[in-house]
Protein backbone atom coordinates (compact mmCIF):
# COMPACT_ATOMS: atom_id res chain seq x y z
CA UNK A 1 0.00 0.00 0.00
CA UNK A 2 2.79 2.42 0.66
CA UNK A 3 4.91 1.57 -2.14
CA UNK A 4 1.52 2.02 -4.52
CA UNK A 5 1.10 5.59 -2.98
CA UNK A 6 4.56 7.13 -3.57
CA UNK A 7 4.45 5.67 -6.95
CA UNK A 8 1.31 7.95 -7.05
CA UNK A 9 3.20 10.84 -5.05
CA UNK A 10 6.53 10.86 -7.02
CA UNK A 11 4.66 9.55 -10.00
CA UNK A 12 5.82 13.12 -11.84
CA UNK A 13 9.60 12.98 -11.30
CA UNK A 14 9.58 8.87 -11.85
CA UNK A 15 8.21 9.55 -15.50
CA UNK A 16 11.88 11.54 -16.25
CA UNK A 17 13.65 8.84 -18.05
CA UNK A 18 16.75 10.03 -16.50
CA UNK A 19 15.55 9.72 -13.06
CA UNK A 20 13.01 6.61 -13.24
CA UNK A 21 12.42 4.12 -10.09
CA UNK A 22 16.12 3.57 -9.48
CA UNK A 23 16.62 7.92 -9.17
CA UNK A 24 13.84 7.87 -6.63
CA UNK A 25 15.31 4.76 -4.74
CA UNK A 26 18.65 6.70 -4.92
CA UNK A 27 16.63 9.82 -3.23
CA UNK A 28 15.04 7.17 -0.90
CA UNK A 29 18.33 6.66 0.51
CA UNK A 30 19.59 9.74 0.71
CA UNK A 31 20.38 12.06 3.75
CA UNK A 32 20.66 15.19 3.47
CA UNK A 33 21.59 18.34 5.56
CA UNK A 34 19.91 21.73 5.85
CA UNK A 35 21.94 24.40 7.74
CA UNK A 36 19.80 27.50 8.68
CA UNK A 37 15.66 27.28 8.31
CA UNK A 38 15.99 30.62 6.86
CA UNK A 39 15.59 32.61 3.33
CA UNK A 40 17.72 29.46 1.27
CA UNK A 41 16.87 26.97 3.83
CA UNK A 42 13.14 27.27 3.41
CA UNK A 43 12.41 26.75 -0.18
CA UNK A 44 15.44 23.85 -0.31
CA UNK A 45 13.51 22.03 2.80
CA UNK A 46 10.38 22.36 0.71
CA UNK A 47 11.21 20.90 -2.54
CA UNK A 48 13.58 18.64 -0.95
CA UNK A 49 11.00 16.83 1.38
CA UNK A 50 8.75 16.85 -1.71
CA UNK A 51 11.18 14.93 -4.11
CA UNK A 52 11.16 12.19 -1.00
CA UNK A 53 14.95 12.36 0.43
CA UNK A 54 14.54 9.59 2.50
CA UNK A 55 16.47 11.21 5.83
CA UNK A 56 16.31 15.06 5.84
CA UNK A 57 17.93 17.09 8.45
CA UNK A 58 17.15 20.63 9.74
CA UNK A 59 19.41 22.32 12.31
CA UNK A 60 18.55 25.95 13.25
CA UNK A 61 18.88 27.35 16.79
CA UNK A 62 16.71 30.71 15.71
CA UNK A 63 12.54 31.08 16.28
CA UNK A 64 10.42 32.28 13.91
CA UNK A 65 9.70 36.73 13.94
CA UNK A 66 7.39 38.60 11.86
CA UNK A 67 10.31 40.17 9.61
CA UNK A 68 10.55 36.39 8.36
CA UNK A 69 7.82 35.83 6.79
CA UNK A 70 8.21 37.34 3.45
CA UNK A 71 11.13 35.03 2.46
CA UNK A 72 10.66 32.28 5.12
CA UNK A 73 8.19 30.43 3.42
CA UNK A 74 7.24 27.53 5.64
CA UNK A 75 5.94 29.96 8.15
CA UNK A 76 3.13 31.75 8.65
CA UNK A 77 1.62 34.50 11.96
CA UNK A 78 0.73 31.26 13.64
CA UNK A 79 4.64 30.42 14.24
CA UNK A 80 6.02 33.62 15.69
CA UNK A 81 8.13 32.21 18.86
CA UNK A 82 8.33 29.39 17.49
CA UNK A 83 11.79 27.30 16.52
CA UNK A 84 12.06 27.10 13.07
CA UNK A 85 14.00 23.70 12.84
CA UNK A 86 10.85 22.24 15.32
CA UNK A 87 8.15 24.05 13.25
CA UNK A 88 9.60 23.17 9.48
CA UNK A 89 10.00 19.35 10.73
CA UNK A 90 6.09 19.77 11.34
CA UNK A 91 5.28 21.24 8.27
CA UNK A 92 7.65 19.48 6.24
CA UNK A 93 5.90 15.68 8.02
CA UNK A 94 2.32 17.15 6.47
CA UNK A 95 4.03 17.41 3.08
CA UNK A 96 5.79 14.14 3.09
CA UNK A 97 5.29 12.00 5.84
CA UNK A 98 6.98 9.33 4.28
CA UNK A 99 10.33 10.16 4.99
CA UNK A 100 12.41 10.53 8.14
CA UNK A 101 12.69 14.22 9.53
CA UNK A 102 15.23 15.29 11.95
CA UNK A 103 15.17 18.26 13.35
CA UNK A 104 18.16 20.35 15.76
CA UNK A 105 16.62 23.14 17.43
CA UNK A 106 20.71 24.42 18.61
CA UNK A 107 23.04 26.29 17.05
CA UNK A 108 25.99 24.76 14.50
CA UNK A 109 29.19 25.12 16.18
CA UNK A 110 32.73 23.85 16.54
CA UNK A 111 32.11 21.49 19.47
CA UNK A 112 28.55 19.44 17.80
CA UNK A 113 29.07 20.09 14.23
CA UNK A 114 30.90 17.30 13.59
CA UNK A 115 28.93 14.81 15.32
CA UNK A 116 25.78 16.28 13.50
CA UNK A 117 27.13 16.42 9.98
CA UNK A 118 28.83 12.70 10.21
CA UNK A 119 25.12 10.99 9.87
CA UNK A 120 24.45 12.64 6.77
CA UNK A 121 26.33 12.78 2.87
CA UNK A 122 25.30 16.22 1.39
CA UNK A 123 25.09 19.32 3.41
CA UNK A 124 23.26 22.43 2.56
CA UNK A 125 24.68 25.84 3.82
CA UNK A 126 21.84 28.01 4.05
CA UNK A 127 23.26 29.87 6.82
CA UNK A 128 23.27 34.31 7.65
CA UNK A 129 26.92 34.49 8.36
CA UNK A 130 30.25 34.29 7.69
CA UNK A 131 31.23 32.75 10.99
CA UNK A 132 28.55 29.55 10.01
CA UNK A 133 30.23 28.98 6.43
CA UNK A 134 33.50 28.84 7.28
CA UNK A 135 32.75 26.27 10.25
CA UNK A 136 30.54 24.36 7.87
CA UNK A 137 33.15 24.32 5.26
CA UNK A 138 35.68 23.20 7.29
CA UNK A 139 33.55 20.54 9.36
CA UNK A 140 32.87 19.22 5.12
CA UNK A 141 36.43 19.10 4.18
CA UNK A 142 37.31 17.16 7.49
CA UNK A 143 34.22 14.25 7.42
CA UNK A 144 34.55 14.49 2.82
CA UNK A 145 31.27 15.53 2.88
CA UNK A 146 29.62 17.18 -0.42
CA UNK A 147 28.56 20.60 0.38
CA UNK A 148 25.66 22.63 -1.57
CA UNK A 149 26.48 26.42 -0.99
CA UNK A 150 24.06 28.96 -1.52
CA UNK A 151 24.46 32.69 -0.46
CA UNK A 152 22.66 36.25 -1.07
CA UNK A 153 24.11 39.78 -0.82
CA UNK A 154 21.01 42.63 -1.72
CA UNK A 155 19.94 41.37 -5.46
CA UNK A 156 22.57 39.15 -6.28
CA UNK A 157 23.31 35.12 -4.79
CA UNK A 158 26.34 32.62 -5.35
CA UNK A 159 25.40 28.92 -5.63
CA UNK A 160 28.23 26.04 -5.69
CA UNK A 161 29.02 22.76 -5.15
CA UNK A 162 32.39 22.27 -2.87
CA UNK A 163 33.79 19.25 -1.95
CA UNK A 164 32.27 17.28 -3.86
CA UNK A 165 34.74 14.06 -4.85
CA UNK A 166 35.27 13.08 -8.02
CA UNK A 167 37.96 11.16 -10.03
CA UNK A 168 38.75 13.29 -12.43
CA UNK A 169 38.97 16.98 -10.27
CA UNK A 170 40.17 17.78 -7.04
CA UNK A 171 37.18 18.85 -4.86
CA UNK A 172 37.86 22.63 -4.34
CA UNK A 173 36.32 24.14 -1.50
CA UNK A 174 35.11 27.55 -0.39
CA UNK A 175 38.15 28.64 1.01
CA UNK A 176 39.83 27.92 -2.39
CA UNK A 177 37.81 31.12 -3.41
CA UNK A 178 37.77 32.99 -0.18
CA UNK A 179 40.87 31.67 2.28
CA UNK A 180 40.02 34.00 5.10
CA UNK A 181 36.77 35.02 7.07
CA UNK A 182 36.06 39.13 6.28
CA UNK A 183 36.86 41.05 9.33
CA UNK A 184 33.66 43.32 10.87
CA UNK A 185 32.80 46.15 7.85
CA UNK A 186 34.28 44.40 5.12
CA UNK A 187 30.75 42.63 4.28
CA UNK A 188 27.11 43.94 4.99
CA UNK A 189 25.55 41.04 6.70
CA UNK A 190 21.63 40.42 5.54
CA UNK A 191 19.88 42.74 8.33
CA UNK A 192 22.09 45.62 6.89
CA UNK A 193 21.96 44.65 3.78
CA UNK A 194 18.17 44.00 2.91
CA UNK A 195 16.89 41.31 0.44
CA UNK A 196 13.84 40.82 -1.49
CA UNK A 197 12.06 37.59 -0.39
CA UNK A 198 12.29 36.50 -4.35
CA UNK A 199 16.30 36.45 -4.65
CA UNK A 200 16.87 33.27 -1.49
CA UNK A 201 13.52 31.58 -2.76
CA UNK A 202 15.07 31.18 -6.62
CA UNK A 203 19.23 30.16 -4.76
CA UNK A 204 17.62 27.99 -2.28
CA UNK A 205 15.18 26.48 -4.72
CA UNK A 206 18.51 26.13 -7.09
CA UNK A 207 20.24 24.56 -3.95
CA UNK A 208 17.70 21.68 -3.80
CA UNK A 209 18.07 20.99 -7.80
CA UNK A 210 21.77 20.72 -7.22
CA UNK A 211 21.04 17.98 -4.49
CA UNK A 212 18.80 15.84 -6.35
CA UNK A 213 21.57 16.19 -9.41
CA UNK A 214 23.95 14.61 -7.31
CA UNK A 215 21.87 12.18 -5.36
CA UNK A 216 20.30 10.53 -9.07
CA UNK A 217 23.68 11.57 -11.19
CA UNK A 218 21.83 13.67 -13.46
CA UNK A 219 22.67 16.79 -15.59
CA UNK A 220 25.76 18.95 -14.32
CA UNK A 221 26.02 19.79 -11.18
CA UNK A 222 27.96 23.04 -10.30
CA UNK A 223 30.83 20.72 -8.82
CA UNK A 224 34.07 23.48 -8.90
CA UNK A 225 32.20 25.88 -10.68
CA UNK A 226 30.79 29.30 -8.86
CA UNK A 227 27.18 30.52 -10.41
CA UNK A 228 26.37 34.27 -9.82
CA UNK A 229 23.05 35.34 -10.34
CA UNK A 230 21.89 39.13 -10.90
CA UNK A 231 18.38 39.40 -10.04
CA UNK A 232 18.25 43.31 -11.68
CA UNK A 233 19.35 42.27 -14.97
CA UNK A 234 18.94 38.35 -15.00
CA UNK A 235 22.93 37.84 -15.55
CA UNK A 236 24.06 34.73 -14.81
CA UNK A 237 27.87 34.50 -14.32
CA UNK A 238 29.39 31.27 -14.23
CA UNK A 239 33.24 30.55 -13.00
CA UNK A 240 35.64 27.65 -12.52
CA UNK A 241 37.11 27.20 -8.99
CA UNK A 242 40.51 25.62 -8.55
CA UNK A 243 42.11 24.06 -5.66
CA UNK A 244 44.68 26.60 -3.74
CA UNK A 245 47.25 24.30 -1.53
CA UNK A 246 48.09 27.42 0.50
CA UNK A 247 44.51 27.86 1.66
CA UNK A 248 44.38 23.92 2.70
CA UNK A 249 46.80 25.27 5.47
CA UNK A 250 43.98 26.79 7.16
CA UNK A 251 41.59 24.36 7.33
CA UNK A 252 41.66 22.99 10.95
CA UNK A 253 43.81 19.67 10.22
CA UNK A 254 41.58 17.38 11.99
CA UNK A 255 38.92 17.07 14.95
CA UNK A 256 40.64 18.55 18.06
CA UNK A 257 42.23 21.77 15.83
CA UNK A 258 38.49 22.01 14.50
CA UNK A 259 37.18 22.33 18.09
CA UNK A 260 39.81 25.09 19.57
CA UNK A 261 39.02 27.00 16.08
CA UNK A 262 38.00 30.25 16.78
CA UNK A 263 35.02 30.71 14.11
CA UNK A 264 33.52 33.66 15.94
CA UNK A 265 36.78 35.76 16.13
CA UNK A 266 36.40 37.58 12.95
CA UNK A 267 33.15 39.15 14.39
CA UNK A 268 33.85 40.37 17.33
CA UNK A 269 35.16 44.28 16.91
CA UNK A 270 37.89 43.63 18.92
CA UNK A 271 40.25 40.93 18.46
CA UNK A 272 41.19 40.01 21.92
CA UNK A 273 38.66 37.07 23.19
CA UNK A 274 38.52 35.43 26.24
CA UNK A 275 38.89 31.55 26.25
CA UNK A 276 36.52 29.70 29.07
CA UNK A 277 38.98 27.01 30.32
CA UNK A 278 37.05 24.14 28.75
CA UNK A 279 38.15 25.91 24.79
CA UNK A 280 41.82 27.02 26.86
CA UNK A 281 42.28 22.90 27.40
CA UNK A 282 41.67 22.59 23.70
CA UNK A 283 43.98 24.85 22.24
CA UNK A 284 46.92 24.37 24.27
CA UNK A 285 47.30 20.95 22.42
CA UNK A 286 47.43 22.87 18.90
CA UNK A 287 51.49 23.40 18.69
CA UNK A 288 51.21 26.94 16.63
CA UNK A 289 49.83 28.50 19.99
CA UNK A 290 52.02 30.65 21.76
CA UNK A 291 51.22 30.59 25.57
CA UNK A 292 52.28 33.99 27.24
CA UNK A 293 52.89 33.67 30.98
CA UNK A 294 51.96 37.88 32.04
CA UNK A 295 52.49 36.81 35.58
CA UNK A 296 55.67 38.63 37.76
CA UNK A 297 58.38 36.91 38.23
CA UNK A 298 57.98 34.32 40.82
CA UNK A 299 55.11 34.23 41.41
CA UNK A 300 53.33 31.27 41.80
CA UNK A 301 51.34 28.61 41.34
CA UNK A 302 53.91 27.16 38.35
CA UNK A 303 52.98 25.11 35.91
CA UNK A 304 54.03 21.93 34.69
CA UNK A 305 51.22 21.13 32.68
CA UNK A 306 52.31 23.49 29.04
CA UNK A 307 54.76 25.28 27.45
CA UNK A 308 54.53 29.02 27.96
CA UNK A 309 57.27 31.63 27.39
CA UNK A 310 57.27 34.42 30.47
CA UNK A 311 56.60 37.71 29.82
CA UNK A 312 55.31 40.00 32.62
CA UNK A 313 52.73 43.04 31.83
CA UNK A 314 55.08 45.28 33.07
CA UNK A 315 57.54 44.16 30.28
CA UNK A 316 55.06 43.42 27.66
CA UNK A 317 55.80 46.78 25.50
CA UNK A 318 59.09 46.31 25.20
CA UNK A 319 59.11 42.81 24.41
CA UNK A 320 56.17 42.70 21.83
CA UNK A 321 58.96 41.55 19.21
CA UNK A 322 59.21 37.88 20.90
CA UNK A 323 55.93 37.09 20.59
CA UNK A 324 56.14 35.44 16.82
CA UNK A 325 53.08 32.88 16.59
CA UNK A 326 49.78 34.06 14.92
CA UNK A 327 47.72 32.34 17.70
CA UNK A 328 48.82 33.92 21.28
CA UNK A 329 46.81 32.88 24.39
CA UNK A 330 47.90 35.16 27.55
CA UNK A 331 47.54 34.13 30.76
CA UNK A 332 47.55 35.44 34.38
CA UNK A 333 46.26 34.24 37.75
CA UNK A 334 43.11 35.80 37.72
CA UNK A 335 42.62 37.02 34.18
CA UNK A 336 42.53 40.69 34.57
CA UNK A 337 46.09 41.29 33.80
CA UNK A 338 46.06 38.84 30.56
CA UNK A 339 43.07 40.60 29.70
CA UNK A 340 45.14 44.41 29.97
CA UNK A 341 47.64 42.15 27.92
CA UNK A 342 45.44 41.53 24.89
CA UNK A 343 44.50 44.44 24.57
CA UNK A 344 48.27 46.04 24.25
CA UNK A 345 48.89 43.19 21.53
CA UNK A 346 45.58 44.09 20.19
CA UNK A 347 46.40 47.45 19.27
CA UNK A 348 50.06 46.73 18.53
CA UNK A 349 48.96 43.71 15.90
CA UNK A 350 45.60 44.33 14.66
CA UNK A 351 43.98 41.71 13.29
CA UNK A 352 47.73 40.27 11.86
CA UNK A 353 47.24 37.65 14.95
CA UNK A 354 44.65 36.17 17.01
CA UNK A 355 44.98 37.29 20.50
CA UNK A 356 42.95 35.19 23.81
CA UNK A 357 42.93 35.72 27.35
CA UNK A 358 42.52 32.87 29.81
CA UNK A 359 39.08 34.43 31.60
CA UNK A 360 39.62 34.13 35.17
CA UNK A 361 42.94 33.01 34.96
CA UNK A 362 44.95 29.91 36.26
CA UNK A 363 42.94 30.06 39.02
CA UNK A 364 39.71 28.51 37.27
CA UNK A 365 41.34 26.51 34.67
CA UNK A 366 43.04 24.60 37.81
CA UNK A 367 39.32 24.01 39.38
CA UNK A 368 38.09 22.61 36.05
CA UNK B 1 33.46 48.93 -17.64
CA UNK B 2 35.83 49.24 -19.71
CA UNK B 3 39.60 49.89 -19.01
CA UNK B 4 42.70 50.45 -22.07
CA UNK B 5 46.58 49.70 -21.77
CA UNK B 6 46.38 47.14 -18.11
CA UNK B 7 49.32 45.08 -18.80
CA UNK B 8 48.61 42.69 -15.69
CA UNK B 9 46.24 42.26 -12.96
CA UNK B 10 48.01 44.03 -10.87
CA UNK B 11 48.03 46.99 -12.66
CA UNK B 12 44.22 46.63 -13.08
CA UNK B 13 44.22 46.59 -8.88
CA UNK B 14 46.07 49.72 -8.72
CA UNK B 15 43.99 51.24 -11.15
CA UNK B 16 40.94 50.30 -9.71
CA UNK B 17 41.91 51.25 -6.36
CA UNK B 18 43.13 54.45 -7.64
CA UNK B 19 39.29 55.15 -9.13
CA UNK B 20 37.60 53.67 -6.15
CA UNK B 21 39.59 53.83 -3.18
CA UNK B 22 37.54 52.43 -1.07
CA UNK B 23 37.97 48.97 -2.53
CA UNK B 24 41.11 48.39 -0.86
CA UNK B 25 39.33 47.86 2.37
CA UNK B 26 37.18 45.17 0.69
CA UNK B 27 38.17 41.09 0.43
CA UNK B 28 37.24 40.27 -3.21
CA UNK B 29 37.96 36.77 -5.24
CA UNK B 30 38.83 37.60 -9.27
CA UNK B 31 38.09 36.03 -12.22
CA UNK B 32 39.88 36.05 -15.68
CA UNK B 33 37.70 35.13 -18.33
CA UNK B 34 35.69 32.88 -16.16
CA UNK B 35 38.51 31.72 -14.16
CA UNK B 36 39.55 32.31 -10.61
CA UNK B 37 42.86 33.83 -10.47
CA UNK B 38 44.64 33.90 -7.29
CA UNK B 39 48.46 35.68 -8.59
CA UNK B 40 49.28 38.45 -10.69
CA UNK B 41 48.57 37.39 -14.18
CA UNK B 42 49.46 39.10 -17.47
CA UNK B 43 46.82 40.54 -20.13
CA UNK B 44 47.44 39.83 -23.49
CA UNK B 45 44.27 41.25 -26.10
CA UNK B 46 40.74 41.56 -24.69
CA UNK B 47 40.00 40.15 -21.39
CA UNK B 48 36.84 39.67 -19.54
CA UNK B 49 37.62 40.25 -15.47
CA UNK B 50 34.96 39.57 -12.65
CA UNK B 51 35.54 40.99 -9.42
CA UNK B 52 33.23 38.57 -7.14
CA UNK B 53 32.74 39.92 -3.07
CA UNK B 54 32.05 37.43 -0.40
CA UNK B 55 28.32 36.82 0.77
CA UNK B 56 27.24 35.85 3.67
CA UNK B 57 23.35 36.58 3.29
CA UNK B 58 20.72 33.80 3.75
Amino acid sequence: MANHKNNERYQRQITLKELGEIGQLKLKEAKVLVVGAGGLGCPALLYLAGAGIGKLGIIDFDQVTLSNLHRQVIFSVHDIGLSKALRAADVLEQINPDIDIIAFNEKLNNRNALDILKNFDIILDGTDNFESRYLINDACVLLKKTLVYGAISRFEGQLAVFNHPSEIKTAVNYRDLFPQEPTDGEVLNCEEAGVIGVLPGIIGTMMANETIKLITHIGDALVNRLLTYNSLNNHFFEMELSANPETAMMIPRDADAFRAYQYDWFCSTNSAFDLVPEQFQEMIKDKNTQLVDVREAGEGPELADFNAIHIPLSRLQQQIPDIESTNIILFCRSGKRSKVAAEILSRHFGRSKKIYSLKDGIASWHKF
Amino acid sequence: MILDDIPDTATLLETLNTMYPQMANTKFAMALNTKVIKENTILHGDNNIALLPPFSGG
